[in-house]
């Protein structure tokens, strides 16, 4: 009769590594990134790789340092901000690309790699998974107007959507991402100093 | 959006829904209520207005009525009965300048800080009580990207008050002049004083149609 019992917890053990375990990593992941992970889903085709490249992007935030910003120079961004955002009538496609290169700036001064636009989404993804579609499509559409090809309309969103970004990074409190995939209950309140 | 369903604080969950809700559909913003943190940001760049804009035309024509307008401004003490301000509420810029920091600076969450972006806009600028005339076109400017439209219709309409409001200082101070010489009365001293002040309402009507 043991042996049947011990059979019986060998599968236990089984299904759970096998099948609860991978189940809740993923749970976690999809709840962390949101409409990212479907999308990396749709890009990668599969869900394994898909993961293992979001669990890839946590562990490299990890390594970064993210800093807030002073509040004097918040405050400097924020009017900055604004007189670009002035002069969008007199130059969209020029107010646009200077709006992405306030967030890069942002992005740069608070410890983030700027280099390329990929790792600036991807370590977003991780901090701001909620607004990387607006990167992307921010990023898409100052694309198309370098060649001629963006309506003042579509200029007016992408400036919008580089805003979400922008006023996302000059608030305070970024999730201090760890390297674990879940946890976030044990996140600082945002605006804590 | 599955996204934050769970353990985050729920201010966080707020702040970040409501973001959402505005960039899913960056065009759909027109009720957004620019309250009072609008004012705080309109007048966040008091220091200087915008004036280095490139030579297109229609920058020109932008710094065409900011011409128009400092030209008010500047006329202003001449007036020989100062009984209303062209340029409304200068004391208060100070008030707001000191209001800008608290904004900016204990309200940090997300959405507060799209707010705190956004809301250089049409709306409040048209509350005479705003600031001078510059900061509120500097608003109405930085609003074009929420609505366009509105924005216009604001310009139109800051356009027309500081017309009425020119043409009604200036009436104002001619009738003043008038007044000072027009009886029989009047020694030739007066008609002096007269003729100097209508030289510089003369000299005030040139330049606003200098251009």
């Amino acid at each position: 009769m043991t042996w049947l019992l011990v059979v019986l917890a060998i599968v236990v053990v089984l299904v759970i590594v096998v099948v609860a375990i991978p189940q809740l990593r993923s749970r976690s992941l999809k709840q962390r990134f949101g409409p990212e992970y479907d999308r990396l889903v749709d890009e990668e085709g599969d869900r394994r790789s898909a993961e293992a490249e979001l669990r890839g992007r946590v562990k490299r935030r990890g390594t970064l340092e993210i800093r807030d910003l002073e509040p004097a120079a918040r405050q400097a961004y924020a009017e900055q901000w604004l007189k670009v955002q002035q002069r969008f009538i007199d130059e969209p496609e020029q107010t646009v690309a200077e709006a992405d290169g306030l967030v890069q700036t942002v992005m740069r001064e608070r410890g983030y790699p700027v280099d390329e636009f990929d790792e600036r989404v991807e370590m977003m993804s991780v901090d701001h998974p909620q607004l990387v579609d607006n990167y992307r499509t921010a990023h898409t559409i100052q694309l198309r107007s370098e060649l001629q090809e963006a309506s003042t309309d579509d200029l007016r969103e992408a400036f919008q959507r580089y805003r979400a970004l922008f006023s996302e990074l000059l608030a305070d409190g970024v999730p201090d991402a760890g390297t674990k995939d879940s946890d976030d209950h044990d996140l600082p309140e945002r605006g804590a100093l | 959006m599955t996204t934050h369903e769970t353990d985050r604080p729920a201010d966080y969950d707020l702040a970040e829904n409501d973001e959402l809700g505005r960039n899913d559909d960056p065009t759909d913003q027109r009720e957004d209520p620019r309250t009072d943190t609008a004012v705080d940001v309109a007048d966040a760049d008091i220091e200087e207005p915008v004036e280095e804009a490139p030579e297109t035309a229609r920058s020109r024509e932008r710094d065409a009525v900011d011409e128009d307008t400092d030209e008010v401004e500047d006329a202003e003490p001449e007036l020989v009965d100062t009984d209303e301000a062209v340029e409304p509420a200068e004391p208060e810029l100070a008030d707001e300048a000191d209001r800008i920091d608290p904004v900016a600076v204990d309200r940090p969450s997300g959405s507060d800080a799209v707010q705190k972006l956004a809301p250089v806009g049409p709306d409040t600028a048209m509350d005479p009580g705003t600031g001078s005339y510059q900061d509120r076109w500097d608003a109405i400017q930085g609003g074009f990207i929420d609505d366009p439209r509105r924005t216009v219709e604001s310009a139109s309409a800051l356009v027309v008050e500081i017309l009425d409001e020119t043409v009604r200082s200036i009436t104002d101070e001619r009738e003043g002049v008038d007044g000072r010489w027009q009886s029989t009365e009047s020694s030739t001293d007066d008609l002096i004083v007269a003729m100097q002040d209508y030289r510089a309402l003369y000299a005030r009507l040139m330049r606003l149609t200098s251009n």
